[in-house]
């Protein structure tokens, strides 16, 4: 048997996709979700090998959604139009269904994701999460789970990002959060204008400066609002006068 | 019309000090040498000629610029003369002055008078003229750039109108509720399709109209909503108000639709329970007001590439009435507020 999850938030659209998995008696539809927070929560509890995957959702987004999950089942992702998100599933060889969903694709598509012909496996998955999340460059926000909980983290709301071993950390005014998401990744889709590199672990968010002193020869220390000390290496520190324009 | 300034930029001034030093060095070069007089001599006529020549040349341009495009010209011509006469009249008498004893310099000064004149009249009047090229040059310039903005504008809202028109996300998730509906509800299925005919048919009407009334809105509205309620269920709840004493009014298609449209999307998105849109239309003075909101919770930032496409309905009501406070946005009590101030039709 064959665990299936349906992400969506249309009822109908659940339901079409459930009558079509009737010709499949296998694949058991263990959980409907109508929004990406429901999802991660049923993704955790039961572990599926299959889900079918909504982009435009209430909440949080199909993309955002998957960021959160750390067991990666086959997704299946269905949208209305996207013509972007289509070329990235396409460039990976993601599977995915288009609305109206015809019946003959569907069945397309799930007899070969049983015979493994279609990468529904998670490596192309990442790679279009990649693409995506790269493609809304100056991000507006990041999605990050703690515990159970899903946290939006709007981006004017972010203090700095440190490097944590494979993982980076986010810090806000409310606490700091891990993401499993490289310091490079976060360089490059953060508005330049207003958050710098300033140190190989260390992106600052500029309106948190109060103070830049200088510490040792070439590196610099910049003091945050509360106090704290960030290093700044030279390099760091003269892409900092840069955008600070000093 | 407007003034425009030649640019006395650094590199200008740098032009205009070398071409003044140069022409001093070549009158000094003409004094002292051709016509045998004393360095000091030559070096007090060539810069003291120099000066008041360059010096009434800036004056001439600088006022030419105010005067009129039509007679700029003529007033070249006659501000050389002119300056032409105060500047030799300068420079003659600080000469006189400054080598007074000098008889036979004296009488060289009076016959060169002719020759001077000329060369003072030919740069004082040519900086003049090169003055209008330079400024007729940039005003046209100028009134490319305005141009090519304004047919931006007027691509930029046509693609929007079009775009608004074809709807493909709407369209095909409609399509997709009522491939669910046929075999769950064949009758609701029908009802969707007929509702979703009549709405394609408005739109399509819509694109060759520039204004109807509001009554003729509302149908509009009425349609999409149906086929909105029928995908989200009892998520959504709509009121919409219009008075009937302003029925009639006019105002231009695809305003008031995709306002409820982006109310609608924007109120389900931040959560899964039902979500309540209104829309309320009344008319203050010569002023239809009309005012549609939805839920908003500041913690649901929308994500990227769904934000409201509100700038480019702005660019189209400056289009239509030159007017940029048409839209006003407010939150208050968690729920986004979109005002539209209409005027008469104009």
């Amino acid at each position: 048997m064959t665990k299936a999850i349906i992400i969506d938030d249309e009822p109908l659209s659940r339901g079409i996709i459930k009558t079509y998995l009737k010709s499949f008696p296998e694949i058991e539809v263990v959980e409907e979700c109508s929004d990406g927070f429901e999802g991660v929560k049923a993704i955790q509890h039961h572990q599926p090998e299959l889900i079918f995957l909504d982009i435009q959702m209430p909440k949080i987004t199909g993309f955002e959604m998957l960021e959160l999950i750390d067991h990666k089942p086959a997704v299946i992702f269905i949208t209305a139009y996207d013509s972007f998100a289509i070329k990235a599933f396409e460039a990976n060889a993601v599977d995915y269904l288009l609305k109206p969903v015809s019946e003959e694709r569907f069945r397309n598509t799930i007899i070969k994701w049983k015979s493994k012909l279609v990468g529904t496996s998670p490596e192309p998955v990442e790679r279009v999460l990649g693409v995506m999340s790269s493609a809304n460059s100056q991000q507006s926000r990041i999605v990050v789970k703690t515990g159970s909980k899903v946290k939006i983290i709007p981006v004017h709301e972010i203090r700095y990002i440190e490097a944590d071993d494979d993982f980076v950390k986010i810090h806000t005014p409310e606490g700091s959060y891990l993401k499993n998401k490289t310091m490079t990744f976060y360089e490059q889709s953060l508005d330049t204008a207003q958050f710098v590199r300033v140190h190989r672990s260390y992106i600052l968010h500029i309106n948190q400066i109060t103070k830049i002193e200088p510490y040792q020869k070439d590196a610099h220390i910049a003091i945050l609002r509360d106090g704290q000390q960030i290093p700044v290496s030279k390099t760091g520190y003269s892409k900092l006068k840069a955008v600070l324009g000093i | 019309m407007e003034i425009v300034k030649p640019a006395y930029g650094w590199k200008f001034r740098m032009a205009v000090l070398s071409a003044s030093l140069l022409w001093a060095s070549f009158h000094f070069w003409l004094v002292n040498r051709w016509f045998g007089y004393s360095v000091e001599v030559s070096l007090i006529e060539s810069f003291d000629a120099t000066f008041f020549m360059v010096g009434a040349s800036f004056i001439g341009t600088f006022i030419a610029q105010y005067i009129p495009q039509s007679s700029r010209v003529q007033a070249v011509v006659l501000l050389g003369f002119i300056l032409t006469y105060c500047c030799h009249y300068i420079v003659q008498e600080s000469l006189i002055s400054l080598a007074s004893e000098d008889s036979e310099y004296l009488i060289f000064i009076n016959q060169s008078a002719p020759v001077r004149i000329g060369i003072y009249f030919l740069v004082i009047a040519g900086s003049g003229v090169a003055m209008i090229f330079y400024s007729r040059i940039s005003e046209q310039q100028l009134m490319a750039k305005r141009e090519s903005a304004t047919t931006h504008m007027v691509r930029e809202a046509e693609l929007q109108k079009l775009q608004l028109q074809l709807q493909p996300h709407f369209l095909f998730n409609s399509l997709n509720s009522m491939n669910a509906l046929i075999m769950v509800d064949p009758a609701k299925a029908r009802d969707m399709v007929q509702q979703l005919s009549d709405f394609l048919r408005a739109t399509l009407k819509r694109a060759d109209e520039q204004w109807i009334t509001l009554d003729q809105e509302f149908v509009y509205l009425q349609l999409y909503l149906a086929i909105e309620k029928v995908r989200f269920g009892h998520r959504l709840e709509v009121q919409a108000e219009c008075d009937d004493q302003i029925k009639l009014w006019l105002i231009p298609p695809l305003l008031i639709q995709p306002l409820v449209e982006n109310a609608i999307k924007f109120g389900l998105y931040g959560t899964t329970d039902s979500v309540l849109i209104s829309l309320k239309t009344e008319r203050i003075d010569n002023l239809l007001q009309i005012e549609i909101s939805n839920p908003f919770d500041s913690d649901m930032q929308p994500a990227e590439g769904s934000g409201f496409g509100l700038n480019g309905l702005r660019r189209r009501l400056y289009l239509l009435y030159a007017r940029n406070d048409l839209l006003k946005t407010t939150i208050v009590n968690n729920r986004f507020t979109v005002q539209l101030t209409l005027p008469e039709k104009v």
